[in-house]
């Protein structure tokens, strides 16, 4: 009796107990259930208890467990508690009935349903199963060993042997392939239920593996029969792993010092009692090793590392979208595998959609030996030209580890028609889109693959004296062009010129020959040189010849020369009265004297009207 | 395979001096075939045998940048550019090239850049042929002033000749310019990968002694250059003018003229 309160003591050290909760939320409901027995053992006693709870039973039918041996029973005890709860008051009565059978054999043993009556309605508990583990086998040494259900075996004077208490690292697959999920479980025998204190003094080491921690509260819980022998059991660690690494990987559990209780005899002189010692255990490393086996090869192109089971799916929004709108291409990628790890996939934007960096969110759990969940990645894009635009396909290709091979999952094509909104690409944001195509440009332009024309000499026309000369020449060209055009046109009017410019000259030296004859009264010879100076001055001012020299045209030249008609006249009546005094003399107004300063006075004024 | 090709084009080089004419298209085959190594033989081959054209240099240039070096691709499209200073492509790679290795080409005053701008844009016989063109008409509206007796001809002849002669003044200097640029042979690119610029033209290495260095295909221009022999070696040293007004020296084997 001391040893299993005692029992009980220790495992309430280790073990945090929450046995109010089931009973808490129980009013007065009826329900009748069979407690199977745990870490049963071949050959050991054991307990089936059918519970009632909240009423008084009767006509209890409890059929036997098969192959088990009936050792005594029924036996009821009963039990009741009150609660207070927030001023509510309820109450709970419990009513065990309990057998001891004795397993023969090991195996799986199933208790058949009961039935109860129980407040005039029969009540039926399901059926249950058990396990019955084999008896530890026994080492050829003979000695007897310790056992986890036998406190009696827990005598100190028994070292604790590395078989005793040991930590092992178990993972549900040996060989896997890269990055595919493995589950591993730190896991601690003991055959000594009282482990006082648990220590790690180093941590697990798992080099080459991305590792997901699963949160445990280590708890010792059931019997496991390992290497023939039984052992309770405690998981100490869960972890997901997925390998980075090929080839062969070691995960170690690390070491761990712990302190087990035995039993210590104590001799009080009428009785023996056991008193629990404590007593110091350092646990070995435990090294599970795996085997990593690469992705098979070739891989598609292409492949975005995926590596498990996944599903695709893509959602575009809106369906109708305008230039300078945002729209959204969201993949959602579901499964199990390493999903946490995924990268964002990259889907193929038309150049003219000025595309954000996606946004990009897990929700994975652990499950069932591998990490479940969905990744959602949205692309954020704003076209910034309208037109009719296509998002080709995207491939998603993931491996299959269960099946070893590749799978390619596509999503759909999307057609997009942009229509103009009020958006006008600035020139800013435009340049995104041409930048790229900037720098795609970005190198020395081609050869000239032309028909060489090679030549030693690149002599340059500025180089050379030719140059130069041109200008000297041209120069000269246009002096000496100037100087012939000049002397020319002095040939062609020189005469004309000359006799206009000595006209007057020459009319005043024929009229001193007049003057003379007028000295010498040679009147018919005045006349005449009178008449050949105004004829000869005329015709030398007006450029007019013999024959031209004609009253007329004579007239129409002095006209021409702004000549006023008075004064033409003047000279034209001058010339005409000279005539006629010339045939007809002695006339007193045609006197000789003044018909010369009429003459005198008509070249003056000729002259001066010329200049 | 690619020696073999080399050679190939080497020895149908030799055979007849017509056959060599076809060294540079040889080497334009090379380069479209991506044998950069033997477009450059070709093209040198071409330039030693039978002279030059800007094209020739330009094509150079590009075997010398797709095979790496700097250096010898800026002094190809320099010379092609000095056999023709309008080459709009040998401009475009070479203000490529100074703008992918950072290597800038210094700054100029602004009548200078404006003399430079447009000395780019015509070959220098066209400005000088330009320039003739316009004295011409500046003399014939010189001589129709002078010979004309119509007094509208002679006043359009008169403004049409003040016009023209700061044109032609221009002109002038820009073809000048151009000319002056084409000729010029005090330039020279650094063809290692990077020239150590002394304060003084010794080897001697000391931290007051080492100036400046500059990167491959680098542009220096040359001032003057002494022969340094010491233990039996002579070392040429150039002097060279970087930032305008800085003098300093550089071995000639770490540079080439352009």
């Amino acid at each position: 009796m001391v040893i299993k309160s005692l029992h009980k003591r220790l495992r309430s050290l280790i073990m945090p107990l929450y046995l109010t909760l089931g009973f808490l939320c129980s009013y007065a409901q009826v329900d009748f259930s069979i407690i199977p027995p745990r870490d049963v053992v071949a050959g050991n006693q054991f307990r089936v208890v059918y519970r009632l709870r909240n009423s008084q039973g009767s006509n209890w039918n409890t059929p036997q467990v098969s192959g088990c041996t009936l050792r005594y029973g029924p036996s009821t005890s009963t039990s009741s508690s009150t609660q207070f709860v927030n001023g509510h008051s309820s109450s709970t009565t419990t009513v065990d009935v309990s057998y001891v059978y004795i397993a023969d054999k090991e195996g799986e043993y199933t208790i058949p349903e009961a039935t109860v009556m129980a407040n005039g309605k029969k009540l039926t508990a399901q059926a249950a199963k058990f396990k019955v583990l084999p008896a530890d086998s026994s080492v050829s040494s003979g000695r007897s060993q310790v056992n986890v259900t036998d406190p009696a075996s827990q005598y100190a004077d028994r070292p604790i042997g590395k078989d005793d208490i040991f930590v092992r690292v178990l993972t549900n697959k040996n060989t896997v392939y890269e990055n595919e999920p493995i589950e591993v479980t730190l896991k601690l025998y003991t055959k000594y239920e009282a482990v006082t204190s648990f220590s790690a003094t180093s941590t697990p080491a798992y080099e080459g593996f991305i590792v997901e921690d699963i949160q445990v509260a280590p708890e010792l819980n059931a019997i496991e029969n390992y290497n023939g022998q039984n052992y309770r059991t405690a998981i100490l660690r869960k972890y997901i792993m997925f390998p980075q690494k090929t080839g062969r990987l070691s995960i170690t559990s690390g070491s761990y010092d712990v302190t087990v209780q035995q039993l210590q005899r104590v001799n009080y002189g009428f009785f023996y009692s056991a008193e629990p010692i404590e007593k110091k255990v350092k646990l070995n490393e435990y090294t599970a090793t795996i085997t990593s086996q690469p992705l098979p090869s070739p891989r598609p192109e292409g492949f975005s590392g995926a590596v498990g089971q996944y599903t695709i799916s893509s959602t575009l929004q809106p369906e109708n979208i305008k230039t300078g709108e945002a729209g959204t291409l969201k993949f959602v990628i579901d499964g199990k595998g390493n999903i946490k790890y995924l990268n964002d996939p990259e889907p193929v934007m038309p150049s003219e959609f000025e595309v954000y960096p996606p946004s990009h969110e897990i929700e994975a759990k652990v499950s069932g030996g591998t990490v479940q969940g969905k990744m959602t990645s949205e692309f954020t894009f704003v076209p910034e030209y309208p037109g009719k635009f296509e998002i080709p396909e995207y491939k998603f290709i993931y491996f299959n580890p269960a099946k070893g091979e590749y799978v390619t999952l596509t999503t759909p094509k999307y057609d997009l028609d942009v229509k103009k909104g009020k958006y006008i690409p600035s020139s800013e944001s435009s340049s995104g889109a041409q930048r790229g195509a900037m720098q795609k440009a970005m190198d020395i332009r081609h050869i000239h693959a032309v028909e060489h024309r090679l030549s030693k000499n690149h002599t340059l026309v500025a180089s050379s004296a030719f140059y130069w000369i041109v200008y000297v020449f041209m120069t000269a060209i246009l002096i000496v062009f100037v100087l012939l055009y000049r002397q020319s046109a002095r040939k062609k009017s020189n005469i004309g010129f000359v006799k206009e410019a000595k006209a007057s000259k020459v009319a005043k030296k024929r009229l001193k020959d007049a003057e003379r004859a007028l000295r010498s009264s040679n009147t018919q010879e005045f006349y005449e040189s009178l008449l050949k100076a105004m004829w000869g001055y005329l015709s030398d001012k007006l450029h007019l010849n013999g024959a031209e020299l004609t009253r007329e045209r004579v007239k129409e030249a002095l006209f021409n020369n702004g000549v006023e008609e008075q004064t033409a006249n003047d000279v034209l009546s001058l010339i005409d009265d000279a005539e006629m005094a010339r045939y007809t003399p002695n006339l007193p107004e045609l006197a000789p004297e003044n018909l010369y300063s009429k003459a005198i006075a008509a070249i003056n004024k000729l002259e001066s009207i010329s200049k | 395979m690619r020696k073999l090709f080399l050679a190939g084009l080497l020895m149908a080089s030799s055979f007849a001096p017509a056959l060599s004419e076809n060294m540079a298209t040889s080497g334009d085959a090379a380069y479209n075939a991506g044998d950069y190594a033997s477009a450059i033989a070709c093209y040198n081959n071409a330039l030693e045998n039978d002279g030059s054209s800007s094209d020739l240099y330009y094509n150079l240039g590009n075997a010398y940048y797709k095979s790496d070096s700097i250096g010898k691709a800026i002094i190809s499209y320099k010379r092609a550019l000095k056999i023709d200073p309008s080459y709009e492509d040998a401009l475009y790679n070479l203000s490529f090239l100074n703008e992918k290795f950072n290597l800038t080409d210094g700054s100029d005053s602004s009548t200078i850049r404006f003399f430079d701008g447009l000395s780019k844009k015509l070959h220098p016989d066209g400005w000088s042929w330009l320039s003739i063109g316009i004295f011409a008409l500046l003399l014939t509206a010189i001589g129709c002033y002078l010979l004309s007796r119509d007094t509208k001809l002679r006043k359009v002849s008169f403004f049409s000749a003040l016009i023209l002669l700061p044109v032609l003044a221009v002109l002038i200097s820009v073809t000048i310019y151009s000319r002056n640029k084409s000729s010029r042979n005090s330039d020279c690119v650094v063809v290692v990968p990077s020239a150590q610029l002394k304060n003084a033209p010794t080897l001697i290495n000391s931290p007051e002694n080492e100036a400046y260095t500059v990167p491959e295909g680098y542009t220096l221009e040359i001032v003057d250059s002494v022969s340094n022999s010491r233990n039996g070696t002579s070392v040429v040293w150039y002097e060279v003018t970087i930032d305008g007004d800085k003098h300093l020296w550089v071995t000639a084997s770490d540079v080439e003229r352009i």
